[in-house]
């Protein structure tokens, strides 16, 4: 057996305690430390799968029970980890969020600023600015007034405050609508759902004063009429406005409302995967050179004869 | 070494001015590379969908669509 002596331990009085052995040749210790490991690999690789089986098991519960009906899923274009928004899409969901939804709901947290360079151009987000009216002040005398917005205005919202929105609702509140496909399971398939969802009531079931039947929505009744129908709106790309077309739009919309940084994350993923793979790479290469010696060597505990005894 | 690695060795990591200007040019050169290899990839995949594709198929909106929307 070849082994080298790579350093040593010692007591005040000489007595050495620790060898730390370089050895080349395997021993019978180190061969069941190899079955353990492999024992403790395959018991992870097990558990490990388990526990993702039981995940999905889960995720395939068929709700039986719920008070709504199943959301069909769609094949949104920006679903993959680096696809974008279609911002064609987006522009035609801003005009029927414009055109429609706006006169009930409000979007609080978009301004005419944010739509520059996404769904409009400057010059476009401009007009479309000053065409509304936004409330501004107080001025010299203490009033509030309306001016022409301007690029930093956000969006005017229908109602002056919740109260006036739910009066002129029938008692319900119509949410804002920036942050709905984060605040809805599963939002984008929900919106689209929703939208196109609205059909009669099954036969014996009893209508509700000032409700209106749509299975997707949360027991059945919904204070929102029916909203999209074919043709509505003209879009100004002149695509042809089909009811699925205009639900489509809107939630794609929203989508982008909901998160304005989508496109700008998924091109940072890319960014970030072409950095860090190399890094990655480096890091292991790293390792490997520091353990190294540390793999390579043994510890043995003995205690020779003291030389001046 | 071989005589390439050589090369370079003296060339840029020997003398330690020398590795922190390489350091620094690297690090641009570095950023600018990943920077447009990234958004080159982004736009290849997703090409006829960003905005910049798109803006040519829509026009100004119209006096029309202003009063539709009031
Ligand atoms: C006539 C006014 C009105 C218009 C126009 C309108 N909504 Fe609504 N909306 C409502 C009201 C009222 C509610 C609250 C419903 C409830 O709680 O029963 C609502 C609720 C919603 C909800 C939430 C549903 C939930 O899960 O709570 C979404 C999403 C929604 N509307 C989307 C839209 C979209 C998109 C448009 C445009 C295509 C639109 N609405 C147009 C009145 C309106």
């Amino acid at each position: 057996m070849t082994s080298t002596i790579l350093c040593r331990t010692s007591r005040q009085n000489h007595q050495i305690l620790v060898y730390v052995i370089r050895n080349s040749s395997s021993t019978s210790n180190q061969t069941s430390i190899r079955w353990k490991r492999l024992a403790y690999q395959i018991g992870g690789g097990l558990l490990t799968t388990g526990a993702l089986g039981y995940a999905w098991a889960h995720s395939q519960a068929v709700h039986a029970s719920g008070n709504k009906a199943h959301l069909v899923s769609l094949p949104w274009s920006f679903q993959g980890p680096f696809d974008s928004l279609d911002h064609a899409s987006v522009r035609r969901g801003f005009e029927v969020y414009k055109q429609v939804c706006a006169a009930c709901h409000s979007l609080r947290f978009v301004a005419y600023r944010h739509l520059v360079g996404v769904t409009h151009t400057e010059e476009e987000a401009k007009t479309l600015a000053a065409q509304d009216q936004i409330e501004d002040g107080p001025d010299d005398k203490g009033n509030m007034f309306k001016r022409p917005g301007k690029l930093t205005d956000y969006l005017p919202s229908p109602y002056p405050n919740d109260n006036a929105a739910k009066d002129g609702n029938a008692g319900a509140l119509p949410p804002d609508l920036s942050l709905i496909t984060l605040g809805r399971t599963d939002g984008c398939n929900y919106i689209f759902n929703l939208l196109t969802g609205y059909q009669d009531p099954p036969a014996g079931v009893k209508g509700e004063p000032n409700l209106h039947y749509n299975p997707y929505f949360s027991g059945g009744w919904i204070a929102m009429p029916k909203q999209l129908y074919d043709d509505q709106i003209e879009y100004s790309d002149g695509t042809k406005a089909s009811e699925s077309q205009l639900a489509k739009d809107v939630t794609e919309f929203l989508k982008w409302t909901a998160e304005r940084d989508h496109d700008d994350r998924k091109r940072l993923a890319i960014k970030a995967i072409l950095i860090f793979a190399p890094l990655a790479v480096l890091s292991y290469h790293w390792k490997r050179v520091k353990w190294a010696t540390l793999k390579s060597r043994k510890i043995a505990f003995y205690r020779p004869k003291a030389k001046d005894e | 070494m071989s005589s390439v690695t050589k090369t370079i060795y003296n060339l840029f990591f020997r003398r330690s001015a020398t590795i922190a200007l390489s350091v620094v040019v690297g690090v641009f050169a570095y950023e600018r590379l990943i920077d447009k290899t990234a958004d080159y990839m982004f736009e290849r995949r997703n090409q006829g969908k960003l905005w910049k594709h798109v803006q040519s198929q829509f026009k100004m909106p119209t006096d029309e669509e202003e009063e539709s929307s009031e």
